[in-house]
């Protein structure tokens, strides 16, 4: 006798759920990797970051700090505010929010609006622009460095034609400056890449109206260009005064930070002191900073945002 | 050979073509006639441009032409061209190795590169693409949690977490591996997240829907619709991921210190041929250690030009 097994009859109900069962897993599946990656690389080290703050290394270990000792860190730390070397820390690290958001954010905006309007040659100066990102920014301050070696730089004899000693620019009070112009010169491009894609999302016929107007460029550029492309303002805004802190590279690849020139910035600080043992005294410095650092900066942002309010277009 | 010489050739015709029309269109274009104050004003601006271009160009001509000059000649002659035209400088950079760089040779260090960014780049991508297509199109509980973290967390600057990694990753015995370096970077929840996010969020609903009547899985709808969808998206962050890892120094020199990639060992091989005077040859291991990048970006500049954003690249 032939057996004949039915299937179970699936009806609209049986079927969603079977589609909501595999959807389920399709999404558990898809995210588990990335939101396990964030829960540990993010909450994990931010966690661990402030717990690294109350620890203390004993023989080359890091051990709990003693309660009647929590704070030993802190402490620890406000006491290094008095010293000149922290001092000097700091102000090192403010100059690059003037150097981010006073100086090399105008330049770049002013620039993108050139290279928005198709100056000639327009294409060849978005490559320039675009360098600064594509090059590794050791091999940047290297050969800036080296145009400036004082016995067989590219400038020397233009420098020592103008009575400038090339050998000490890298070093001593000289150094910082060498820093600030090679931030300026090589951050330029990234801003200026940013902003005129932002600028290139603004209707053409505006521009067309201003045109027709004949309203004047730099009129064009206070009224027009500006609130249309503050969102990208203020983000490279915000970037240039988290930069105060998160700068690091340019000053180690250029001076090392060296004691005497100035150069030495918190995000040196941190990333020397995190190659040795003593992990607690970075992290106290880096959650100091960020306690600090962050409402100030999210402040900005909210204020900024409300400059010109939502550009929608 | 002749295939690619011939690839070669059409697409230089075709940029060619392209930047005519590009000239014709902006001489007859209206935005772009200017007069009087108005063209000083660029003229006096197109100078300023030249001379930064100039600042970044001349540089970059002056090391490629010291990297073909012999040590004698360079000692005596650093400005003008070489006086005999010699390899060996490049010969010897691929082959160049210190103590510092763990004798690491040029050559493996863009080994080491190429792993380290290109793996770094497949994973990082595909589990931003997987967390963005989800969170963009499925709606499950939990969903706008994990977007308003990923928000926050890219907005609010923490400083100071890279004590807290290290030990993390001593803890994981992922220091000094490549898999560790990759681990690293295979986070799905950053600025790649958020561009594909946006891009998946405005991306039609129709071929999906026609999927899932005619029977076929999330995962097939994923692979096969959605991922040849997003091909140009896609393809246009992993370039710029691409590169941004090629360039990355600070994972490599913590997390990969034995074995490092040609961003690292270029700093550690630089200070050591500064130090003994043998410019030339660093001079050659510089135009070595960028041509990839060179090659790369002049193959997909469109690409990478068109598709930049907040956080796309930085060294």
């Amino acid at each position: 006798m032939e057996r004949i097994i039915e299937s179970p009859k699936l009806n609209k109900n049986n079927k969603r759920r079977f589609h909501l069962k595999g959807t389920t897993v399709f999404v558990i599946l898809m995210l588990l990797y990335p939101v396990a990656h964030f829960l540990l690389m993010w909450f994990g080290v931010n966690i661990n970051s402030i717990l690294l703050t109350f620890q203390m290394p004993v023989r080359g270990q890091l051990k709990w700090v003693e309660f009647n000792q929590l704070f030993y860190n802190y402490e620890t730390l406000f006491m290094s505010f008095k010293t000149t070397e922290t001092q000097e820390m700091f102000l090192a690290s403010g100059v690059y929010f003037i150097i981010s958001c006073l100086v090399t954010l105008p330049i770049a905006l002013f620039f993108s609006y050139f290279v928005f309007k198709k100056i000639l040659a327009n294409g060849f100066f978005k490559i320039i622009f675009y360098l600064p990102s594509i090059l590794p920014l050791v091999v940047l301050t290297l050969v800036y460095k080296l145009s400036f070696n004082p016995n067989n730089g590219l400038l020397s004899p233009l420098l020592n034609a103008f009575g400038i000693e090339a050998a000490n620019l890298f070093i001593g009070s000289s150094a910082k400056w060498m820093v600030w112009i090679f931030c300026i010169w090589a951050g330029i491009g990234y801003d200026v890449i940013l902003l005129t894609a932002g600028m290139s999302r603004i209707p053409r016929d505006i521009l067309e109206s201003c045109k027709m107007d004949g309203v004047p460029p730099l009129k064009e550029f206070f009224k027009i260009i500006i609130p249309l492309t503050w969102p990208t303002i203020t983000t490279l805004f915000v970037l240039g005064m988290m930069s105060v802190f998160s700068v690091y590279m340019q000053p180690m690849f250029l001076t090392s930070g060296a004691a005497g020139t100035g150069t030495m910035t918190i995000g040196l600080k941190i990333y020397q002191q995190s190659r040795g043992q003593a992990l607690n005294t970075p992290a106290t410095l880096g959650l100091f900073c960020s306690l600090i650092g962050a409402p100030i900066i999210v402040a900005t942002r909210a204020g900024l945002n409300k400059v010109y309010g939502d550009v929608d277009y | 050979m002749e295939s690619l010489g011939k690839a070669i050739k059409l697409r230089i015709k075709e940029k060619r073509a392209n930047s005519l029309q590009e000239a014709y269109s902006r001489k007859h274009d209206i935005l772009y006639h200017r007069k009087g104050g108005e063209k000083a004003l660029f003229i006096v601006m197109f100078i300023i441009f030249m001379l930064f271009a100039i600042s970044f160009i001349f540089p970059f001509i002056w090391v490629i032409l010291n990297s073909f000059k012999t040590k004698t000649d360079f000692s005596l002659n650093q400005m003008g061209l070489p006086q005999q035209w010699v390899l060996t400088n490049y010969i010897e950079a691929f082959t160049a190795k210190d103590n510092t760089t763990n004798n690491f040779t040029v050559f493996q260090m863009l080994g080491m590169s190429v792993i380290i960014a290109g793996l770094g780049t497949i994973v990082t991508v595909f589990t931003s693409s997987c967390a963005a297509y989800v969170v963009a199109k499925y709606k499950f509980p939990g969903r706008n949690l994990i977007f308003s973290i990923v928000i926050f967390s890219l907005i609010v600057p923490i400083v100071g977490t890279l004590p807290s990694q290290i030990q993390l990753m001593n803890a994981l015995h992922l220091n000094n591996t490549i898999i560790g370096c990759i681990f690293l970077y295979s986070g799905g929840f950053g600025m790649n997240f958020m561009l594909l996010y946006s891009f998946f969020k405005n991306l039609s609903w129709t071929y999906v829907e026609a999927a899932k009547i005619d029977g076929a899985s999330d995962f097939k709808i994923f692979f096969r619709i959605i991922i040849p969808m997003a091909k140009g998206p896609i393809i246009a962050i992993a370039i710029i991921q691409l590169i941004g890892l090629w360039n990355d120094y600070l994972t490599p020199s913590i997390y990969l210190s034995k074995m490092p990639t040609i961003a690292v060992g270029l700093k550690a091989l630089s200070d050591s041929m500064i130090a003994k005077g043998n410019y030339t040859l660093l001079f050659a291991t510089i135009i070595v250690a960028i041509l990839p990048i060179i090659i790369l970006f002049c193959c997909f500049s469109k690409t990478i030009m068109e598709n930049t954003s907040v956080g796309g690249l930085k060294g």
